[in-house]
C-alpha cells in the first residue's frame, strides 16, 4: 500500500524526529568563519581609527552591542520564518511584500558593492606585496582581472571549499594575527597601554566620529546574517539559533575589541594619525614587533581571507544571475548549465564581466586603496536602513501574527535598542555631513530607495505577481527545503506511484 | 542487499547508478532509498544554491519513477544543508536507513584529482559503514 509521511517544516523544532546534524559549538565556529574576522582587523582597523581616533576600541563595543541585538532579531525571525531570504523575507513577513521589495532593491545594492570593494583591496594589496618583496610592479587592475578569473574558474569546475577547510583557514589566520597582537600587548606597545582607548570622550571627531566609525564597524560585521543558514543546521533550533547567532557576533566583537586595542597600543596613542593613514596596519606592526618575515606570514593570511570572501561573494552572485536568467528576467542564456560540470557557466562569465567593470570603475574613480574603504562605507550605508526596518518588522510580525508568543522584552525592548543604535549611525552619517566622497553617499542611497519605490509602485499596478517573483528569485525566498518522503508500492509496475508530499510553502507578507 | 541507499545528483554518472541500482535491487529483492542533498553555501551576500527545492524534489521523483517502473520498492528524500557536508550527510543518512549497500556514481577522478577537486564518492567510500558500489 502506498503511503506518505508528513512533511516537516524548516524553522520549527524537529524534536527527536529527524534532528539536524551539527551541534552548537560547530554552528558557532562556522558562523565566525563567515564574518571574516581577519579582514576586519587587518584592513578595516585603520578606517575606524581615522574616524574615532584613539577611541576606536570603544566604538567596537557600541558596534558589537548594536549588531548583537540585530542578530537577536534575526534569530527570532529565522526560528519562525524560513530564513534563506534573510532580510528580504523578514521584512516582507512583517511589513508586506511591497516594503520587502524596496528593501530588497536596497539590499541588492549593498551586496553588489561587495565584489568591487574586495577586488580593489586584493589588487592593491597584492600588488604592493609583490612589489615590496620582489621588486616587480604588477598593476592592481591586472591582479583584479586575475582574481576574478581565478574565482570564476573554480566555480566553473565546481570546486567548493568545504566548511572544514574554511574553518581551518580562519583558525590559522586568527592565530597568526592574534599571536602578534598578544605580543604587542605584552611588550607594552609603542607608548605603553592606552586606557584612554575605552573613553568615548577621546574620539578625535567627537560623537560624529564615533557614528562614522560605527558605519565602518557595520562594514566589519557585514555578512553576519549569513550565519542564519548555518544556524538552521543546529539541533534544537529554538534554543540554539539565538545562541549561535548572538554568540558569534559577541565572540567576533570581543576579538575585534581586543585586536583594535592592540593595534592602537602598537602604534601608540600619540601616533593615531599614522595608524589612520596605514593601508594594512597589522602588517606594519608585524614588521616592527617581530620582523619582516612575519609581515609576509600575516600578508599571506590576509590574502587567504580575501580569496575566501571573494569566492563566497561571487558564488552567490553567479546564482542570482543564473536564477534571473532561468526565469527570463535576464537573457535566458544565463540560465544554462555546463553539460559536463553542471555549473552555470554563462552566468559565471556574465557576472565576472560585471564584477570587473564595477571594480575598475571604482578603482579608477577613487584609487584602489581608497576604493575599499569608500565603497565599504557606501555599502554599509545601504544596509543600515534594512537593519532598522527588520527590527520594526519583527515587532509588527510578532504582534500581528504571533500574538501568543509576543514578548515585550524580546520583541519590543531589544529590537528597539537595536533601532536606537542603528539610528545613531544613520544620523551621524548625515549630521554633520562628512567630507567627500562620503558626503553624497546618503543622498545616493535615498535616491536608490526612491527608484525602488517607483519601480515597486509600477509593478504593483501593472504586474503584482512579478513584484513578488523578483524578490523570491534574487533572495531565495522560495519554498524552504523540507524533508519529503514518498513511498512506492513494491513489485508491480502497474501500481501507480504515490504522490510525493508537497514542499513547504512559506507565506510571504 | 536488502536495503540499498542511492544518492543522486542529476548527473550522467548518477543516472547510470540508478539503472545499476535497479539491477541490484531486482536481484536481491531489496528496497531502495533515493537521496538528494541540496547544497547551500552562505556568504556575505546571501545564500548560493543552484537549484530550487522543486528541482531537487523532481530529481528524486524522477529516480523514484525509474526504479518503480523497474519493479523496485523505493522511497525518496531530499535534504538541504551546508556546502561541504554532502559526503557526511550521505553516510549519516545511509546509516539511519540501515543500508546494506550504497550505490553512487563517480566522475572517475584519480586519488590526486579527487584530493584537488573534491570527490564525494571518495569520501563516502572511506567513511561508509557498509559496502559502497561506485558506478562509472
Amino acid at each position: 500500500m502506498a503511503t506518505t509521511e508528513p512533511t516537516l517544516q524548516a524553522g520549527k523544532d524537529y524534536g527527536e524526529l529527524r534532528r539536524n546534524s551539527i551541534g552548537l559549538p560547530s554552528a558557532l565556529a562556522m558562523s565566525l568563519a563567515y564574518i571574516s574576522p581577519t579582514i576586519g582587523v587587518i584592513f578595516i582597523s585603520a578606517l575606524i581609527a581615522s574616524k574615532a581616533g584613539v577611541a576606536a576600541p570603544f566604538t567596537f563595543i557600541i558596534g558589537t552591542v548594536g549588531i548583537a541585538f540585530m542578530a537577536l532579531t534575526l534569530a527570532h525571525f529565522s526560528t519562525r520564518v524560513p530564513s534563506a531570504g534573510t532580510f528580504y523575507t523578514f521584512i516582507s513577513q512583517g511589513l508586506g511584500s511591497s516594503t520587502g521589495f524596496v528593501m530588497g532593491w536596497l539590499l541588492f545594492f549593498a551586496y553588489a558593492l561587495q565584489s568591487p570593494l574586495n577586488t580593489n583591496l586584493f589588487g592593491s594589496f597584492v600588488s604592493g606585496l609583490i612589489k615590496s618583496n620582489f621588486g616587480v610592479d604588477i598593476p592592481w587592475w591586472v591582479l583584479m582581472i586575475f582574481i576574478i578569473a581565478f574565482v570564476g574558474t573554480l566555480a566553473w569546475w565546481s570546486i567548493h571549499r568545504s566548511m572544514q577547510l574554511d574553518l581551518a583557514f580562519v583558525v590559522a589566520e586568527v592565530t597568526i594575527v592574534g599571536a602578534l597582537l598578544i605580543l604587542i600587548l605584552v611588550k607594552g606597545g609603542a607608548q605603553g597601554q592606552v586606557p584612554s582607548a575605552w573613553n568615548p570622550g577621546n574620539a578625535s571627531q567627537g560623537l560624529s566620529g564615533i557614528g562614522l566609525a560605527f558605519i565602518f564597524i557595520v562594514f566589519a560585521f557585514f555578512g553576519f546574517e549569513s550565519s542564519t543558514t548555518v544556524a538552521e543546521e543546529v539541533r534544537r533550533p529554538r534554543r540554539n539559533v539565538p545562541i549561535a547567532l548572538v554568540g558569534s557576533v559577541i565572540l567576533t566583537g570581543i576579538w575585534f575589541c581586543f585586536a583594535m586595542y592592540a593595534v592602537v597600543v602598537g602604534y601608540g596613542a600619540g601616533h593615531i594619525g599614522a595608524l589612520s593613514s596605514a593601508s594594512a596596519p597589522v602588517t606594519d606592526l608585524a614588521t616592527r614587533y617581530i620582523g619582516h618575515w612575519y609581515s609576509i606570514v600575516v600578508s599571506l593570511a590576509a590574502v587567504s581571507a580575501q580569496i575566501a570572501v571573494l569566492i563566497a561573494i561571487h558564488n552567490a552572485n553567479y546564482r542570482i544571475f543564473y536564477a534571473l536568467g532561468r526565469e527570463r528576467m535576464l537573457p535566458p542564456m544565463l540560465g544554462q548549465t555546463h553539460p559536463k560540470y553542471r555549473t552555470p557557466h554563462v552566468a559565471i562569465i556574465a557576472y565576472s564581466v560585471v564584477a570587473l567593470a564595477l571594480g575598475l570603475m571604482f578603482g579608477l574613480l577613487w584609487g584602489p586603496v581608497n576604493a575599499f574603504g569608500d565603497v565599504g562605507y557606501f555599502s554599509s550605508l545601504g544596509i543600515l536602513p534594512i537593519y532598522l526596518l527588520t527590527n520594526v518588522a519583527l515587532m509588527v510580525y510578532m504582534w500581528r501574527k504571533r500574538r501568543s508568543e509576543f514578548s515585550w522584552l524580546w520583541h519590543g525592548v531589544f529590537p528597539f535598542i537595536a533601532m536606537v543604535i542603528i539610528g545613531f549611525g544613520i544620523y551621524t552619517s548625515l549630521h554633520p555631513l562628512p567630507a567627500y566622497p562620503e558626503n553624497f553617499m546618503p543622498f545616493f542611497v535615498l535616491g536608490w530607495i526612491l527608484v525602488g519605490v517607483i519601480w515597486m509602485l509600477y509593478l504593483r499596478r501593472r504586474n503584482p505577481n512579478k513584484l513578488a517573483m523578483i524578490g523570491k528569485i534574487v533572495f531565495l525566498d522560495i519554498e524552504e527545503p523540507a524533508k519529503v518522503t514518498a513511498s512506492v508500492g513494491s513489485g508491480s509496475a502497474d501500481e501507480p506511484p504515490a504522490a510525493a508530499a508537497g514542499d513547504v510553502q512559506p507565506s510571504a507578507g | 542487499m536488502k536495503r540499498i541507499f542511492l544518492p543522486v545528483d542529476g548527473s550522467e554518472h548518477s543516472g547510470r547508478a540508478i539503472s545499476k541500482t535497479a539491477d541490484v535491487a531486482r536481484l536481491s529483492g531489496g528496497e531502495v532509498r533515493v537521496f538528494h542533498f541540496q547544497e547551500r553555501e552562505p556568504s556575505k551576500v546571501g545564500v548560493a544554491t543552484f537549484e530550487t527545492t522543486a528541482e531537487a524534489q523532481q530529481l528524486v521523483d524522477d529516480a523514484i519513477s525509474e526504479l518503480g517502473a523497474a519493479g523496485v520498492k523505493v522511497s525518496g528524500e531530499t535534504r538541504a544543508g551546508l556546502s561541504g557536508e554532502v559526503a557526511k550527510t550521505i553516510v549519516d543518512e545511509a546509516g539511519r536507513f540501515d543500508a546494506d549497500l550504497i550505490v553512487m556514481g563517480s566522475r572517475g577522478l584519480s586519488d590526486f584529482q579527487a584530493l584537488l577537486l573534491g570527490s564525494v564518492a571518495h569520501k563516502v567510500v572511506h567513511y561508509a559503514h557498509c559496502p559502497v558500489l561506485i558506478v562509472r
